[in-house]
């Protein structure tokens, strides 16, 4: 036996009316779209002037909206089969009939319930262009609703009236007319608040692509209240979806929030959080108009389909040609825009084969020589040598200049993936990742009469810092003021993390199975500088224990230079070490 | 030292989850917070650098951190992340098996470890039986895995510590893939398999685990779709699959395979390597595996060399790019028996050595 679902009339309007919409004040989007739909409609057939006319009065002293306009207006017949039928829209149904038109912004049938978030009844008076009596429509937020026919003739349209059903600011002057002009003040059809003649339509037409730049960094301050960098006008081929995008004036990351303006059929939509441009496009907002993409229900965003990837792709062509063309035209207008948005930059360079052949000699990377391109450090080195970690190269860079040698600081984002690009696209670029270890291969040896002299030193060395894994060299390096140099590999960052496990926990056991593993592979080496005078006093003072003090205070500093996270045992080196001095002293 | 730690954390925001990159960079930012001594940060950092790594594919690193954040927590509750650590237990419990040296016993006693835990915050032990059945799926004891995961599915209650629905049928499919008939598997597979659940590695994961056992069932029709859907949803995920690549060699679509096996070229490094991790054993056992399988087809086809691109610190490397298929497949293969003999011998049977026969009898 079939059922068929029971449908709670007044909860559904509840859903629909109050928790569909994300703001209360979308009921005006909402009726200014029905007018816009309703003038569409008249004017397949007439040629008319659309107006839609919001007024405030005052009845039994509630406030209350009058919003008119003299679209095609409602049949008795539309009223029963589109007003009071929930999901039922007359505009979808013209759709049916003409398959190629799309002239509506709404389409679902549910806009007018959104008034219910303000009003507990919704009183409509329409005449139809089709003819027939004026009818006068109550809707109530139980679900019911009453119509009669009323006798003397109004001119063909609708008007709305909502009483509040509480204090609220929609219902004043001023908020009204703001409201009104942030949806709709770059539709075609004039809108007017308060009286007929208060025209509230903007003046410059961010959809137009002949609109000069200057009004559009107007109007991107006006709409953000920010001081764009500059402004890109965005279309697709078809120009069914156009607008301009924004250059902001300062850094942001790549999970800002996203702030674009969608209109849809020039009725805005969309205030944030749509994604309409590419993920590396996040150092632009966009004020879009879009005629072809398919908004959700509730029209506060649009659907992730093939057309709205599409439309991203063309706006990303667009931002890029912009990029481009400033490359060729204004490089000066490049290089502050890339040092203001140099990470979004980086990653649409590391995506695009074309963009990173151009960008590459724009993008500038911290190195011993300053701030530098790619290009212009291969021109004077030859090579392209890099380091990965900010701390290893600030550590390496008097060590690196004093032997002559040029490192970029590669520890920042996208560079490394920057330089492995550079590598493939410029085969003739010697790019090299450089350690500390690699510089430590290159220092010179001791002679064989210092190794002899300094054999037993090295050996309480390693002695000393063998319980904590490290590694005890003697060698000659410039600059002569740099007492040591010490390097530590990611398998031992790793290793010394497993050994801070704490006991008694069923975690030791597995770290102590996984450490053995790694203990071969883990590297931490402390190479002295037999150059610097006070390593050479350190290898000719016979006091042993001095000598192991010292070099432990040495591998405790080096750790803390490299911001290495100290562990308690090397933690109490400080303390042990200033008790010895004192007693050695005494 | 905040400054450092500020701009560390800054750049990091810059990549995904599934960056390399990212863990690198929290990894550092983590480390700060230790010497910091800030408490808070360094559960919130490390917490971070726990799902970074996991989904950068760097186990070893949120394993090595996983126990010091542990002990953070029990000596200060008050810093309690809303469960995000002990979320983070699931994931790094599954990781345990991967790595032949941790024995079954220190297996269990953190899936114990991770049973006390959640029974306290009063977590449902239906989680809890859900792992355990995991964890014994991983390690081939497939009667036990049958048994919790029974046993799971008698809790009806699921809470916040509870998959997502796409994990859980994820599992359940992967299970029956190995116990129950694969039609039956595939019925279970059947709502991932159209997307009506998706998660991170869902559905892209069904469709490659699925591979060998259509190969095994022969219904190669099936896998070609399978494969396929892979291919379209590869490009959304950073993670590494086996199963697509012997589909590719079984299909003697060997360039394609060639080219899936050169978008992952970081393994079988020398120890001296900068780039070598090790103890990746279980990932590197079925790359050899299908290295080998490859190699042996190659031969039946008569091919004595192959240009492919290796890593440049791999064992064999040669920078002309040509490589004799009878050199490697005899290294692949030793390289294969070998893990497999380590991991079987922590099984305590031959789950992982059954996987060679198998891929040969495709």
């Amino acid at each position: 036996m079939k059922h068929t679902f029971q449908v709670d009339l007044g909860g559904m309007i509840d859903i629909l009316g109050n928790h569909l919409y994300s703001e209360e004040k979308v009921f005006i989007r909402e009726l200014i779209q029905n007018g816009v739909d309703a003038i569409q409609m008249r004017k397949n057939s007439e040629n008319i002037q659309g107006h839609i006319h919001f007024e405030i009065f005052e009845d039994d002293q509630h406030p209350q909206i009058c919003i008119e306009d003299n679209g095609q207006g409602l049949t008795e017949d539309e009223i029963h089969q589109f007003l009071a039928k929930i999901g039922s829209s007359l505009k979808r149904n013209q759709k049916k009939i003409d398959f190629e038109r799309n002239d509506y912004i709404g389409q679902f049938g549910i806009g007018i319930l959104s008034c219910f978030m303000v009003t507990d009844e919704i009183v409509l008076i329409t005449q139809s262009a089709k003819g027939g009596d004026a009818l006068e429509w109550h809707g109530k937020n139980d679900g019911t609703y009453t119509l009669k026919k009323i006798k003397q003739k109004i001119k063909t349209g609708t008007k709305v009236y909502l009483k509040a059903k509480e204090p609220s600011s929609f219902f004043e002057i001023d908020s009204l007319t703001e409201i009104v002009r942030h949806y709709g003040q770059f539709l075609p059809t004039t809108l007017s608040v308060g009286t007929k003649s208060n025209k509230i339509n903007a003046e410059i037409n961010p959809f137009a692509n002949n609109t000069p730049k200057e009004k559009l960094l107007e109007l991107g301050a006006k709409h953000f209240e920010i001081d764009f960098f500059d402004a890109v006008p965005l279309y697709n081929p078809d120009n069914s979806n156009a607008g301009v995008a924004y250059i902001l004036p300062y850094s942001t990351g790549i999970s800002s929030k996203k702030n674009h303006l969608i209109y849809l059929k020039n009725m805005l939509v969309v205030e944030s959080g749509a994604s309409i441009l590419p993920d590396w496009a996040v150092f632009a907002y966009c004020i879009i108009n879009t005629n072809t993409l398919k908004p959700t229900a509730s029209r506060e965003s649009f659907y992730e389909d093939d057309n709205l990837m599409q439309t991203k792709e063309y706006f990303g062509e667009q931002l890029k040609s912009y990029l481009k063309e400033l490359s060729k035209h204004s490089p000066e207008k490049l290089n502050k825009l890339i040092s203001i948005h140099h990470n979004p930059i980086k990653m649409l360079a590391i995506e695009n084969e074309d963009f990173f052949r151009l960008m590459i000699n724009f993008i500038e990377f911290p190195s011993t020589l300053g701030y530098i391109t790619l290009p212009t450090f291969f021109e004077s080195q030859k090579y392209i040598d890099f380091v990965d970690n900010v701390d290893e190269f600030r550590q390496l860079i008097p060590i690196a200049i004093a032997q002559n040698k040029h490192l970029i600081n590669a520890g920042y984002a996208y560079c490394i993936e920057l330089l492995e690009k550079a590598s493939v696209c410029f085969p003739e670029w010697p790019v090299r990742s450089v350690s500390a270890n690699d510089m430590i291969q290159i220092f010179e040896e001791l002679s064989l009469e210092e190794r002899n002299e300094f054999f037993d030193f090295v050996d309480l060395g390693n002695e000393t810092l063998l319980p904590y894994n490290c590694t005890f060299q003697l060698k000659k390096f410039a600059p002569d003021d740099i007492p040591c140099l010490f390097h530590i590999n990611d398998q031992m960052k790793i290793l010394r993390d497993m050994q801070e496990t704490e006991e008694d926990t069923p975690w030791k056991n597995i770290m102590d199975n996984l450490s053995k593993e790694i203990e071969p592979v883990a590297i931490a080496q402390l190479v002295l500088n037999y150059n610097n005078s006070l390593v050479q006093k350190l290898t000719r003072q016979k006091k042993a224990e001095l000598t192991k003090t010292f070099i432990k205070i040495l591998y405790v500093q080096s750790l803390m230079m490299g911001h290495h996270p100290i562990t308690k045992k090397e933690l109490n080196i400080i303390g042990e070490s200033m008790v010895r001095l004192i007693d050695l002293k005494s | 030292m905040k400054t450092d730690l500020n701009k560390l954390l800054g750049e990091a925001s810059h990549y995904k989850d599934e960056s390399t990159r990212r863990t690198e960079l929290l990894q550092k930012a983590y480390a700060l917070t230790q010497s910091m001594k800030d408490l808070e940060l360094q559960l919130e950092v490390g917490s971070d650098l726990i799902k970074a790594a996991q989904w950068s594919g760097n186990t070893l690193i949120s394993i090595s951190i996983f126990p010091q954040l542990l002990s953070l927590l029990d000596k200060h509750p008050e810093y309690s992340d809303d469960h995000s650590l002990l979320w983070k237990y699931k994931w790094v419990i599954m990781d345990l098996p991967d790595f032949p040296n941790i024995t079954k016993t220190q297996i269990f006693d953190a899936v114990k470890d991770m049973e006390k835990r959640y029974l306290k915050e009063g977590h449902s032990k239906k989680v809890i039986y859900e792992y355990k059945s995991r964890v014994y799926l991983e390690l081939g004891m497939l009667e036990e895995a049958k048994g919790f995961y029974k046993r799971a599915t008698k809790i009806q209650t699921t809470n916040n510590m509870s998959d997502c629905k796409a994990c859980r049928i994820y599992a359940k499919f992967k299970l029956y893939c190995h116990t129950e008939l694969l039609e039956t598997a595939l019925k279970v597979g059947e709502p991932l398999f159209t997307k009506k659940h998706t998660c991170s590695s869902v559905p892209i994961g069904a469709y490659a685990y699925v591979l060998p056992f259509l190969m095994k069932s022969d219904n190669i029709k099936l896998a070609k779709k399978m494969f396929e859907k892979y291919i379209k949803e590869k490009e959304k995920d950073s993670d590494s699959y086996h199963e697509p690549i012997l589909y590719c060699i079984k299909a003697r679509q060997f360039t394609k395979a060639l080219a899936l096996l050169e978008e992952d070229t970081d393994r079988f490094l020398k120890p001296s390597s900068e780039d070598y991790s090790p103890l990746e054993l279980s990932s590197d056992f079925y790359f050899a595996l299908t290295y080998w399988y490859l190699c042996d087809c190659l031969q039946k086809e008569n091919k004595g060399q192959i240009k492919i691109r290796f890593h440049r610190d791999f064992v064999l490397y040669k920078a002309s790019n040509m490589y004799k298929v009878a050199e490697l497949k005899h290294y692949f293969k030793d390289y294969t028996l070998t893990i497999a003999k380590v991991f079987d011998q922590r099984n305590e049977n031959n789950f992982i050595s059954s996987k060679i026969t198998e891929t040969f009898s495709y």
